[in-house]
């Protein structure tokens, strides 16, 4: 058996050291055997030794996360031992006989023994060695049944029995802050803890989060228009269990939200999840995982610089340059069949509005005259379609001969002459072949 | 005791490392050559300009730089018949980071690439599109990374290029000209100019392996004007043959040099 004890300790930034049962709620992505015994967590892990890479990188995980939420980690053959090394500060139970090791630990890191500390003290017992070369019979008598069954448990004599915490169907966190955060990226460092946790639900419970909510309290010393507090929901396009990339996620949102006042505690919800298919990891490095990776970090610049940053286009069958695409932010649809390209040859670049050229001697100037190669080709119609511009309703009718021009600095050009009120007509640059 | 004949030293036209023992020869490494690269290469589409890059073509895990006289030059004819074999894996993309205006996809999806792979990351300022550029850079994307980057300084694009060591994507900076004054991080950098006719004037400013003093001459048709361009326009005549239109002609006059020039398709 490989066991592991958490014991919570006291964070610097938070109010009380972690609640063993959201501790329990984390370590539940280890192992489905997860126990709350007195202040700390017992997990046995023996079972997810493979799946994790091995005993080594099991450990470094674990005790990775449990230092950043604040718990003392230990390691034993037994789980009380486990529990009685992480009390007195030990950690590898693992490095020598358990027998040798546990022998030299004091009787109070084991409670069943610590409740007779005083009695075994004076005939100078101080160690669970010391205890353990008493007398059984004795033993047996003097004191109750627990004491004798907690130290065969904890030597691995006797089977430990447990009642296993089942995972909670759905997930709410809180944390109190130990000084208020008067600005909202000073709640970053606490909420990472929660995200933490968070994380480790998901991931017991197989599923990935699409959206969270995180609400603050504000402190009591606020004035009264600031109200009792606030949320921000943050929503990531595809459902996931990252933790770098909600706090990332949650950082950019933290950065753009102002607090009324200063909050005291925060609270997690995880308010949509998806059950998530985990990829099944290959010894060929595969290529679409860093599509995954690529779409993260469009997410984080769309939280950064605003939704509308990103745009990917749509096609349209219409013939007018400015209507056959339009770029938005959605994830453009994929059409069974692909739209049909333009007859004509189009340019690459495309100027929002036309720019009039000017003219001499009849030709358009633009960065030197312009040689026409190619045209013209009509492109009329757009009465049916019809804009608001400044409350007043235009008509987005064209009629325009569009040419391919040559200018000597600029290159190729996609100009087009237009007739303006009465005879006049003017001669508009449209696009460039960049 | 014999004399000594001092034998004379062998002159450099004569050195033949071919002569040298196999692991010896493929260490040696002329001045003329051109280097290679650590990742892969994508051919141009261009002959001369393949032959003119280490590696045979654009390179992944780099930079190349790419100056140009103003920005939306000639940014597409140069690279767009490189990057359709880059799109035939439909998870790729096209990120187009901060360009100068506005892309047209249909003029795009003439060239090959799919509107779909096209991602355009409209942002202003400076920093913000350093930032967009390294983000996608270090999210390994896979594609290609078009960056218009005019304010660049130095440094910056060394850690651009620090992060692009690890990216299997051709990442380009497209820069002003004036960033010749400036060295530059960049492996790769290229400055292109409009040649004559449908030319492309490019040179090879840094490359690894020799220094190429060379004006590269593409011939560069836009992709999607291939199949429409008549005949007389495969060279593009020189400009001033201009015929004259009369101002007081109504429509469009009908004299015989337009008339030639107007050729449908």
């Amino acid at each position: 058996m490989h066991w592991a004890a958490l014991l919570p300790r006291p964070l610097p930034g938070c109010a009380s050291p972690i609640e063993p049962q959201a501790l329990a709620v984390w370590a539940l992505q280890f192992t489905p055997r997860v126990a709350g015994v007195e202040e700390a967590v017992l997990l046995e892990v023996e079972a997810s030794l493979r799946l994790f890479g091995g005993s080594e990188a099991l450990h470094a995980l674990i005790e990775t996360g449990a230092s950043e939420l604040g718990a003392q980690v230990a390691w034993a053959p037994t789980g009380l031992a486990a529990l009685a090394f992480a009390r007195q500060g030990a950690s590898d139970g693992f490095a020598g006989p358990l027998t040798a090791l546990l022998d030299a630990v004091p009787i109070e890191h084991l409670s069943a023994v610590a409740r007779h500390q005083a009695t075994l003290a004076r005939v100078g017992c101080r160690t669970l060695g010391q205890a353990r070369a008493l007398p059984r019979g004795g033993m047996a008598r003097r004191f109750d049944a627990a004491l004798l069954t907690a130290l065969d448990q904890a030597y691995g004599l006797r089977p430990e029995t447990y009642e296993w915490i089942s995972v909670p169907e759905s997930f709410e966190a809180r944390l109190e802050l130990l000084g208020r955060a008067d600005t909202a990226p000073e709640m970053l460092l606490g909420a990472r803890l929660l995200l933490l946790q968070m994380a480790g639900w998901l991931r017991a419970r197989q599923l990935g989060a699409t959206a969270f909510t995180l609400r603050w309290q504000h402190d009591a010393m606020r004035s009264r228009a600031a109200g009792p507090g606030g949320e921000l929901t943050i929503r990531t396009a595809e459902a996931t269990q990252n933790l770098e990339h909600f706090a990332r996620l949650l950082g950019e949102h933290l950065d753009k939200t102002e607090l009324l006042a200063p909050a005291g505690e925060l609270m997690l919800i995880a308010t949509q999840v998806e059950p998530l298919v985990e990829a099944s990891h290959s010894l060929i490095p595969d290529p679409a995982h860093s599509g995954a990776s690529t779409r993260l970090a469009l997410e984080r610049i769309q939280a950064r610089l605003g939704e509308a940053c990103i745009r990917r286009p749509q096609l349209s069958a219409d013939h007018r340059l400015e209507w056959m695409q339009q770029w938005s932010a959605a994830e453009p649809r994929r059409s069974p069949k692909p739209p049909p390209l333009h007859v004509l040859p189009l340019p690459t670049w495309i100027l929002d509005t036309p720019l009039r050229l000017i003219e001499r001697a009849h030709r358009p100037i633009y960065q030197g005259t312009l040689q026409l190669l190619l045209g013209p080709d009509r492109v009329e119609g757009g009465w049916w379609d019809r804009t608001q511009i400044d409350g007043a309703e235009l008509t987005c009718n064209v009629q325009r001969d569009y040419w391919l021009a040559h200018s000597e600095h600029a290159g190729l050009l996609w100009i087009f002459q237009a007739r303006l009120a009465g005879d006049e007509t003017a001669w508009f640059l449209h696009g460039h072949y960049g | 005791m014999s004399v000594l004949t001092p034998t004379p030293p062998p002159s450099p036209s004569a050195f033949d490392r071919w002569q040298l023992p196999a692991h010896v020869a493929q260490a040696v490494w002329r001045g003329t050559e051109v280097g290679g690269t650590a990742g892969r290469t994508l051919t141009t589409g261009y002959e001369a300009l393949d032959a003119a890059l280490p590696g045979g073509g654009w390179p992944t895990q780099g930079l190349s730089e790419v100056l140009l006289a103003q920005a939306a030059l000639c940014e597409w004819r140069l690279l767009a018949p490189a990057l359709p074999t880059l799109l035939a894996d439909r998870s790729s993309r096209i990120y187009l980071v901060a360009p100068p205006k506005a892309p047209h996809a249909m003029g795009l999806a003439q060239l090959g690439l799919a509107p779909e792979q096209l991602v355009w990351i409209d942002v202003r300022g400076p920093a913000d599109s350093l930032w967009v550029t390294e983000q996608l850079i270090k999210s390994e994307a896979s594609g290609a990374v078009l960056a218009w980057l005019p304010q660049a300084r130095p440094e910056q694009v060394r850690r651009l290029q620090v992060q692009a060591l690890h990216c299997d994507a051709p990442v380009f900076l497209f820069r002003p000209e004036s960033a010749l004054r400036d060295a530059s991080p960049a492996p790769l950098r290229l400055s292109v100019a409009l040649g004559k006719g449908w030319g492309l004037e490019v040179r090879v400013r840094k490359r690894r392996g020799a220094v190429s003093d060379d004006v590269l001459h593409l011939q560069a048709v836009p992709g999607n004007l291939h199949s429409v361009l008549p005949p007389r326009l495969r060279d593009l005549p020189a400009p001033g043959v201009q015929p004259q239109e009369e101002r007081h002609a109504l429509g469009r006059p009908a004299t015989a040099t337009a008339a030639r020039l107007r050729i449908a398709h």
